[in-house]
């Protein structure tokens, strides 16, 4: 718990940290607390179309008669939804792969090594655009489909904290005590890494809400579910006419991924209290 | 190891990488929904049975899977044969190389622009920590957080729809064609929004970099005593701190350009600009699968020699570097 209040702490006197703080607390509110705000059905099409931003419809409503702004914060839920469910797959898949990496080390470790050397060479955009064409872009879909895209990133980065961790003595001696790799692993590497992984899964939870508005953008996203790179999507036809279409959505969604960019930046300096002078 | 043999190394195991990059891609194609014989040869397999004969004997699809794989990677490696593309019933490698100068038009232009804003703006926010330092700073973080196909739509209402000096899409007036010199000054300002975009795009990374980079390299020892005897700080800056920063940010170019033959996907998509990212994208939509593989292996092969690149200038300035591995 005292850690805890250290973290809050330090986010508190990071001037970036406590923005980032503030950002991800306000959209994931409006994503949780959607269905209890005032706000018109997101699906409704009663209202007239192309209206401008007025008291009664603060953002517009667009080609449809939707209310933009419904649709913008019902979009947080599919937005961030994703962004969370395809983060922590490629968080768990990436601190997996990288821990066994570093931990068992020889031929495993060379194996894993270059299959990450490979996908970070990959032009991971792309496959996403293919994977989501070929196989269909469903919201589960899509989470997977950027979850084992993006693994590579947190794997290197794991691999790397095992293999440090791995060299302290600590963990020496507890291997010259009999220690078995599963239980190294347990007691003293997987805390020990625990840290590191959280921040960049924070970090990735910005890159995947931008993966998947790219998606939607290009038609590949769920078309059942408003995401916001849908509605820019939506809105890119009539920037001539009626530039709330896509602005408004696209606003939330560059204070979302900012706001997630804040915080993991910030939690990697609490870490690294050398990145802090910077 | 002799640089010689390092070169040949990193060639070789750049190879294999593109192999099994490609056969990857194959296998993900094949294991999608669907007949391969309508991928391959799309449409025109269901209405025309002579070309679904020659499409299925020139692909090999009526063997299994991994005969069919090792048939494509002879098609394409050693008969640099790409396939078709049923959409526009013309060679994919065709298709390619017409659009590829608009695209490196866009992308290295834009690559290089972000560089040199990098550059500039880092020197500056070292030179002048405090206010300017923290202004640049965020102004980064924020367009590091902006879809670059928001940010292109964003410019286009700004540029385009409000202060209409700049054409919202296209790569030429198509009402007003020109020649000569009045067809170049065209594509250029139609370039201009998109080119502008995708710098905007690259160039929170050169900063970070570069800055992040000085401040660090500010802090060692060799600085101080040029401190101490008097060098002027912003001859410091330029001559010593920024040459040691450098190598990373050109590192980070070398890359970036790897990704130059269709990484401006979404923004030619954006601007409606005719080149290899919006091939693929139209094919992508169509299903047209050759046209989408070609795009997918040419850039593979583009990045993975870029990164042999990086890795071999690296090599050539550090022996150090040739021993590691």
């Amino acid at each position: 718990m005292s850690r805890v209040f250290e973290v809050l702490n330090h986010l508190v006197g990071d001037g970036y940290g406590i923005v980032g703080v503030v950002l991800v607390a306000l959209m994931v509110f409006l994503a949780v607390g959607a269905p209890l705000l005032p706000l018109p059905d997101p699906n409704s099409v009663d209202f007239p179309r192309f209206l401008p931003p007025s008291p009664e419809h603060p953002f517009g409503t667009d080609n449809l008669g939707s209310d933009v702004m419904s649709r913008t914060i019902w979009g947080a839920r599919v937005s961030i939804a994703i962004g969370l469910g395809a983060a922590l797959i490629s968080s768990l898949l990436g601190a997996l792969l990288g821990a066994v990496a570093g931990l068992l080390g020889g031929a495993v470790d060379a194996t894993i090594s270059r299959v990450i050397e490979i996908f970070l060479m990959l032009p991971t955009f792309f496959l996403a655009v293919l994977m989501a064409a070929l196989f269909g872009s469903s919201m589960a879909n899509l989470m997977v489909i950027i979850g084992i895209t993006t693994w590579p990133t947190t794997a290197r980065i794991v691999r790397g904290a095992t293999l440090s961790v791995k060299e302290r003595l600590f963990v020496e001696a507890s291997r010259a005590l009999g220690a078995s790799s599963l239980l190294l692993l347990r007691r003293h590497i997987l805390p020990n890494i625990m840290a590191p992984t959280i921040s960049y899964t924070i970090l990735q939870i910005g890159r995947a809400i931008l993966i998947e508005a790219g998606l939607s953008y290009l038609g590949l996203g769920d078309p059942n579910v408003p995401s916001w790179g849908r509605l820019i999507y939506r809105g890119q036809a009539y920037v001539f006419s009626a530039w709330w279409i896509a602005t408004f959505p696209g606003l939330f969604l560059v204070l979302t991924v900012l706001g997630f960019n804040l915080l993991g930046d910030s939690l990697l300096r609490y870490i690294n209290p050398k990145l802090r002078r910077l | 190891m002799s640089f010689f043999a390092y070169t040949l190394k990193r060639i070789a195991y750049g190879t294999l990488v593109v192999v099994i990059i490609v056969a990857t891609n194959f296998v993900i194609v094949n294991l999608a929904p669907g007949d391969p014989a309508v991928a391959m040869g799309g449409e025109l397999v269901l209405s025309n049975p002579e070309y679904i004969k020659a499409v299925r004997e020139r692909w090999g699809l009526d063997k299994p899977l991994i005969y069919r794989l090792l048939h494509y990677l002879y098609n394409v490696f050693l008969r640099l044969d790409l396939g078709y593309s049923y959409r526009y019933l013309e060679p994919v490698s065709k298709l390619i190389i017409e659009r590829l100068p608009y695209t490196l038009l866009l992308t290295i232009t834009s690559s290089l622009l972000a560089f040199a804003l990098g550059l500039l703006t880092s020197v500056i926010s070292v030179r002048r920590l405090g206010k300017t330092d923290t202004a640049l700073t965020a102004s980064s973080l924020v367009l590091w957080s902006v879809p670059v196909f928001y940010l292109g739509i964003m410019l286009v209402w700004i540029f385009s729809v409000n202060l209409k000096l700049f054409p919202a899409a296209g790569l030429i007036d198509v009402r007003n064609p020109k020649t000569g010199i009045y067809y170049v000054l065209d594509v250029l300002h139609h370039a201009f929004l998109p080119v502008t975009t995708l710098a905007l795009a690259l160039y929170p990374a050169y900063y970070k970099l570069l800055r992040d980079t000085m401040v660090e390299v500010l802090s060692e020892d060799f600085v101080m005593t040029f401190r101490a005897v008097g060098l002027d700080e912003g001859r410091l800056v330029r001559r010593h701190v920024l040459r040691n920063a450098l190598i990373p940010a050109i590192t980070l170019l070398g890359l970036q350009l790897g990704y130059s033959v269709a990484g401006a996907a979404l923004i030619e998509n954006v601007f409606g600009w005719p080149g290899v990212g919006k091939l693929l994208l139209d094919a992508v939509y169509v299903r047209d699968y050759p046209v989408i593989m070609g795009v997918f292996l040419i850039t593979s092969i583009t990045v993975v020699a870029a990164n042999i690149v990086v890795d071999l200038v690296y090599a050539a300035l550090d022996p150090r570097v040739r021993v590691g591995r």
